[in-house]
C-alpha cells in the first residue's frame, strides 16, 4: 500500500504519462484507498456491508470536497496562485491518507470483513463473470457506435443484465449477498457505461455546462463564483471534486466525467439495496434494485448529470444513517446532517427535494400520531434478523430541529457562500410566467407543435420591437417557413416485420408496453403503499414509522414535480422518481405481489419476478430494439432524438475549436439551435463562464450573429427549439436558405458550417 | 462481532465449486478462435479495431483567415483579398483543389484555382486576391473544394468605396 502510493506521488510529481497505469492507480490513490481505510475501520463497528460502503465512500467523498474547498481559500493567501493544481491536491491527498491510516490503525476492526474466493460456488461465479461480462459489452459496445458500427454489441449488454437479473433471484440462496453486492455493482456499472461513453467528447445535456465549470477550475487551478456566477458553478461536485480526479489522474478531461463518476455513481444501486435490505427480505431487496437501475432515467439521463450521481450517493448514505439500527439517535442526526452538507455542495436542487422529503414525512409522522395507533411490536412471524427487528421501532431522526439544520445548510451555502438560491427560484418562477409549464396535470388543453411554433415565431416578432434592426429582415423571416417534423421511429427489424405480418401492430404495441410499465410502476406502488397504510392499521409494520414517512415524503416530492412549475422547472418528474426509488422501490415489488397473490404465495414471488424482468426488457429497450418501430436510443443507436440533440462528433468540435479561436469572438452573439450548451468554449484558453449561445430559431437570428448548424440541420435540415408555449421541445424544418441569403459562410468541414 | 453476510455461505444448501478446469479451457479455447480469426480475416481485425479503437473521422475543414472582417463592399473592377485555410483531417495526405469563383446570382464565373497535396493534420493557408465579375452591384466570392464538396462564401456590394464588416 504505502509502495503503491509512493508510486503515485512520483508520477505525479514528475508528470509522467502512462496511459492506464497512471489513471488507475490515481484513481486507487484518490478514492479507493481512503475509502478502503475508512471502510475497515471500527467507525462503522456492527454496520452491514452495503452501509460501509456507503459511509466510507460518501465520507472519502465529503473529505475531497472539503479538502479542496479549504485548499482553494487558504493557499491563495499565501500566494499560491493556483491551488488545484496537481501539487497542491497530491499533498491533500497524502494528507487525507495518512489521517485515515492513522485512525485505521488505531481503531481498526477485527471482525472478518473479507471473504475468500476459493469459496466461491458455481453459481456465483457465472453470476459474477456474467456481470463482468455486461462491462465489457458496454464499453466495446459503446466504442462501436462511435466508430460508426452497428449497436448490436451494445445490445448484447443489455441482455446479459437481463440474464444476470434473472439469475440473481433464480440462484439466490446459492449466493452471497456480499457476492450479489459486487454483481450489482458491475451491472449497474455496464449499464451507465453504455451511455455514458457514447461520443468522443462531451455528450448529453446538463453535462454541458458541468464540463465547462469543470473546466473553468481546473483552467484556472482555483474554484470561484467569480469565474461564473451561475448555479452549476456552485456544485463543488462538478468543479473541485473533477478537478482533483483530473489532476493526479491525467486523462483525458471528458473521461473524469464518462467514466470515473460512473465507477462513483455505480455504487448508490448497492445503497438503494441496503435501504431495502432493512426491512424486506434479499427477494425483494433485490427486485427493488431491478427497479432502481431498470428505470430509464438511470442509465439514459443519469451519466448527463454528475452532480446529481455524487449527491445520489450522500443521499443513500443519509437514508441508510437515518435508518442506522445500531447507532444513537443523536448519531443518526448528525449522520444526516454531515450528509446533507454533502447533497447541498454537490448538487442543490437534490437537497430541495430531500428537504422536501423530510418536510412531508415530518408532517406525516405527525399524522400517524394523530390517526394510527402507537407503534407496537411488529407480528411478521418469518422476521429472523435482530437488525431488521429494530429496524422498525427506530426513534425518528427526522425532527423539527434537523429539518432547521438543513435550511441553514441550503442558506448557508446557497444564499451567503455562492449566492445562488434565488437563481434557482427564478428558473422556476420563469417558467411559471411563460406558462412553459403547466399548473396541473389535466388543466392546461394541450397545444400542438404547429400551434406552439407559430406562437413561438408571432411573440419572437412582436417582441422585436425597436431593435428590429439587428436582426434579419422581419419580412424575409416571416415567408420561410418552418414546418413541424416528426421523429421517426426505428425500421423495423426482421422479427418486427414477421410479427407486422401476422397481424401484430409494432409501433402500437411499443408505445402500449411503454405506458403499462410507466402506468404500471404508479399502480403498484399506489397497491404497496395501501397495503402498507392498512398493516399499520392492524398494528402490523412491515417498514418503520420512520421509513413508512420517507417513503410519504419521497412521493409527495414526485407528485410535487409533476403539478407544481417552480418544482418541476428544475428538476422534472423523471429525476423525483428516480431519486424516490431508493426508498419506494421495495414498495413497488410488494404491490406487485399484492396483485399477483390469489395465484399463491410462491406464483406471485415467481410473477413479480417475471413482471420486474418484463419492466426491464421493455424499459432498456431490449424487445422494441429487436422489433423496430421504436424511438432510437443513444446507447443503442447512431440516431434517435437524444443523438441529434446532444452527440458530438468530431466535426463539430472542429467547429467549436475554430470559432474560440477567432479573435474577440464575444463581441458577436452565438447562436445555434437546442441543444446550445454544446456549443459553450470548454478549452483553458477560451472557457468563459458568461458566454450565451442563444436560439437559432429564424425569428431570433441577429443580423450580426455567429450561427453554427451542425447536424441534424447540416444534412436533413431539421432542427430543434424550445417552444414556451407547450413547454416542450419542437422539431422542425430550418430554412437555411434564409441564413444563406443574408450571411456569410465563412467555415464549414461538411458536417458542420459557421454563419457570420 | 461477525458482520452479516460477509463470506458467510447460505447454510442450507451444498455448494458446489465451479469446474476451473472447464472454465480455463473455455477461456483458452474462445482466446484461440479470436485470435486465430483476427490473424486470418481482415473483417475479424476490422471489428476488433471498431470496438476498441478510436477510428479517425475524415474530414476537411475550409474558412475564411479574418471571417469577421470580410469586405462589405469593394470598388468595382478592383482586387479584393480572399485569405482562407485547408486543413486536413482525413488521416491520410490529400491533393486539394480550390476554386474562387464570384458572381450575382445562383450561377458563378470561376475566377481563379490552384491545388497543393497538404499532409495529414496540416493546413494550408492560402492568401490571394481576385478581381470579382459581378453583373450587379450585389456579388458573392465563393471558395470551394469541388472534390470535397464544400465550400465558403462571402457577399459584399460593388461601389466606389471600401468599407468592413
Amino acid at each position: 500500500m504505502l509502495v503503491l502510493a509512493i508510486v503515485v506521488n512520483i508520477i505525479v510529481l514528475e508528470n509522467i504519462d502512462l496511459p492506464v497505469v497512471r489513471p488507475v492507480l490515481g484513481f486507487w490513490f484518490v478514492l479507493v484507498l481512503p475509502s478502503y481505510l475508512l471502510f475497515t475501520t471500527s467507525v462503522w463497528r456492527k454496520c452491514t456491508p452495503p452501509e460501509r460502503l456507503g459511509y466510507s465512500v460518501a465520507a472519502t467523498i465529503f473529505l475531497l470536497m472539503a479538502a479542496g474547498l479549504a485548499v482553494n481559500e487558504i493557499l491563495p493567501l499565501v500566494g499560491v496562485s493556483r491551488p488545484l493544481d496537481a501539487d497542491s491536491i497530491l499533498v491533500t491527498c497524502d494528507l487525507i491518507n495518512l489521517a485515515l491510516y492513522a485512525l485505521n490503525i488505531r481503531y481498526r476492526d477485527r471482525s472478518e470483513l473479507g471473504f475468500s474466493f476459493a469459496e466461491v460456488s458455481k453459481q456465483e461465479f457465472r453470476l459474477l463473470m456474467t456481470a463482468s461480462l455486461t462491462v465489457v459489452l458496454a464499453v466495446l459496445g459503446a466504442n462501436r457506435l462511435n466508430n460508426g458500427a452497428s449497436g448490436h454489441v451494445a445490445m448484447i449488454a443489455l441482455g446479459t443484465a437481463v440474464l444476470v437479473g434473472f439469475f440473481s433471484v433464480r440462484w439466490m440462496s446459492y449466493t452471497r449477498e456480499s457476492i450479489m453486492l459486487i454483481v450489482i455493482y458491475l451491472t449497474s456499472l455496464g449499464l451507465l457505461l453504455t451511455t455514458s461513453l457514447r461520443g468522443w467528447y462531451i455528450t448529453g445535456h446538463d453535462i454541458q455546462q458541468e464540463y465547462q465549470v469543470f473546466q473553468l477550475t481546473e483552467g484556472h487551478g482555483h474554484w470561484s463564483m467569480a469565474y461564473d456566477p451561475g448555479s452549476y458553478n456552485a456544485c463543488l461536485s462538478i468543479t473541485i471534486l473533477p478537478t482533483e480526479l483530473g489532476q493526479i489522474l491525467h486523462v483525458d478531461s471528458p473521461y473524469v466525467y464518462k467514466l470515473f463518476f460512473q465507477l462513483i455513481f455505480a455504487l448508490t444501486p448497492i445503497l438503494a439495496y441496503g435501504i431495502a435490505r432493512r426491512y424486506f427480505n434479499r427477494g425483494i431487496s433485490t427486485l427493488a434494485v431491478a427497479y432502481f437501475v431498470g428505470f430509464p432515467t438511470f442509465f439514459t439521463d443519469m451519466p448527463f448529470l454528475n452532480r446529481q450521481e455524487i449527491a445520489f450517493l450522500f443521499v443513500g448514505a443519509g437514508v441508510l444513517a437515518a435508518t442506522n439500527t445500531v447507532w444513537s439517535w443523536r448519531r443518526r442526526q448528525v449522520s444526516l446532517i454531515v450528509a446533507g452538507i454533502g447533497m447541498e455542495v454537490s448538487h442543490y436542487s437534490t437537497m430541495y427535494m430531500f428537504v422536501g422529503t423530510l418536510g412531508i414525512a415530518l408532517l406525516c409522522s405527525y399524522a400517524l400520531r394523530i390517526f394510527i395507533r402507537s407503534e407496537s411490536k411488529p407480528e411478521r412471524p418469518h422476521l429472523r434478523r435482530g437488525q431488521r427487528l429494530r429496524a422498525y421501532g427506530l426513534r425518528n431522526a427526522v425532527t423539527f430541529s434537523l429539518m432547521f439544520a438543513f435550511i441553514a445548510i441550503v442558506f448557508g451555502w446557497g444564499t451567503l457562500a455562492t449566492k445562488t438560491t434565488g437563481q434557482v427560484l427564478t428558473t422556476g418562477g420563469g417558467a411559471l410566467s411563460s406558462h412553459s409549464i403547466s399548473l396541473n396535470l389535466f388543466g392546461k388543453a394541450a397545444i400542438s407543435p404547429e400551434m406552439a411554433l407559430t406562437e413561438l415565431r408571432d411573440d419572437t416578432l412582436k417582441s422585436r420591437g425597436s431593435q428590429a434592426a439587428l436582426y434579419l429582415p422581419t419580412s424575409a423571416v416571416a415567408a420561410a417557413s418552418t414546418p413541424v417534423v416528426d421523429q421517426p421511429t426505428t425500421p423495423l427489424t426482421t422479427i418486427g416485420r414477421a410479427a407486422d405480418s401476422v397481424g401484430i401492430p409494432v409501433v402500437a404495441l411499443n408505445s402500449l408496453v411503454r405506458n403499462f410499465v410507466a402506468y404500471g410502476e404508479q399502480l403498484f406502488l399506489g397497491i404497496g403503499l395501501v397495503s402498507l397504510i392498512v398493516s399499520r392499521r392492524r398494528g402490523q409494520h412491515l417498514v418503520g414509522r420512520q421509513f413508512f414517512c420517507l417513503c410519504i415524503g419521497s412521493i409527495g416530492m414526485v407528485a410535487a414535480n409533476t403539478v407544481l412549475p417552480v418544482v418541476a422547472a428544475d428538476y422534472g418528474p423523471l429525476r423525483a422518481f428516480q431519486q424516490g426509488l431508493l426508498f419506494f422501490g421495495p414498495i413497488i415489488v410488494i404491490g406487485s405481489m399484492i396483485v399477483f397473490q390469489p395465484i399463491g404465495r410462491y406464483g406471485a414471488r415467481i410473477a413479480t419476478s417475471a413482471l420486474c424482468l418484463g419492466f426491464f426488457l421493455a424499459t432498456s429497450t431490449v424487445v422494441p430494439q429487436l422489433m423496430g418501430g421504436n424511438l432510437a436510443e443513444l446507447n443503442l443507436n447512431n440516431a434517435g432524438l437524444y443523438y441529434d440533440l446532444y452527440y458530438v462528433s468530431p466535426q463539430e468540435s472542429s467547429a467549436k475549436s475554430w470559432l474560440g479561436a477567432q479573435p474577440n469572438v464575444f463581441a458577436y452573439q452565438i447562436q445555434a439551435s437546442f441543444l446550445q450548451e454544446k456549443f459553450y468554449f470548454t478549452d483553458p484558453f477560451s472557457a468563459n463562464g458568461y458566454q450565451a449561445v442563444t436560439d437559432a430559431y429564424p425569428t431570433l437570428v441577429l443580423r450580426d450573429s455567429w450561427v453554427i448548424l451542425a447536424p441534424p440541420t447540416v444534412g436533413t435540415n431539421h432542427a430543434y427549439t424550445l417552444t414556451p408555449a407547450n413547454g416542450a421541445l419542437t422539431e422542425y424544418k430550418y430554412p437555411t436558405g434564409l441564413l444563406r441569403q443574408y450571411k456569410d459562410v465563412v467555415y464549414t468541414n461538411g458536417k458542420a458550417v459557421v454563419y457570420k | 462481532m461477525r458482520n452479516v453476510d460477509i463470506g458467510q455461505a447460505p447454510e442450507d444448501l451444498q455448494r458446489e465449486q465451479p469446474n476451473w478446469g472447464l472454465w480455463l479451457f473455455g477461456a483458452t479455447l474462445v482466446t484461440g478462435i479470436l485470435l486465430v480469426a483476427a490473424m486470418l480475416s481482415p473483417y475479424i481485425r476490422h471489428q476488433f479495431a471498431v470496438s476498441l479503437i478510436r477510428q479517425t473521422t475524415p474530414y476537411t475543414q475550409l474558412a475564411f483567415t479574418r471571417a469577421v472582417s470580410l469586405p462589405v463592399t469593394v470598388v468595382r473592377g478592383e482586387a479584393v483579398d480572399v485569405s482562407f485555410t485547408i486543413t486536413n483531417n482525413e488521416g491520410k495526405p490529400v491533393a486539394y483543389r480550390y476554386l474562387i469563383s464570384s458572381g450575382s446570382g445562383s450561377t458563378l464565373q470561376s475566377l481563379s484555382s490552384s491545388g497543393r497535396t497538404v499532409a495529414a493534420g496540416a493546413t494550408w493557408e492560402v492568401d490571394t486576391s481576385v478581381v470579382p465579375k459581378c453583373a450587379q452591384s450585389a456579388c458573392r466570392v465563393q471558395v470551394s473544394l469541388p472534390q470535397q464538396a464544400e465550400s465558403i462564401d462571402f457577399m459584399f456590394e460593388s461601389e466606389n468605396t471600401t468599407k468592413h464588416k
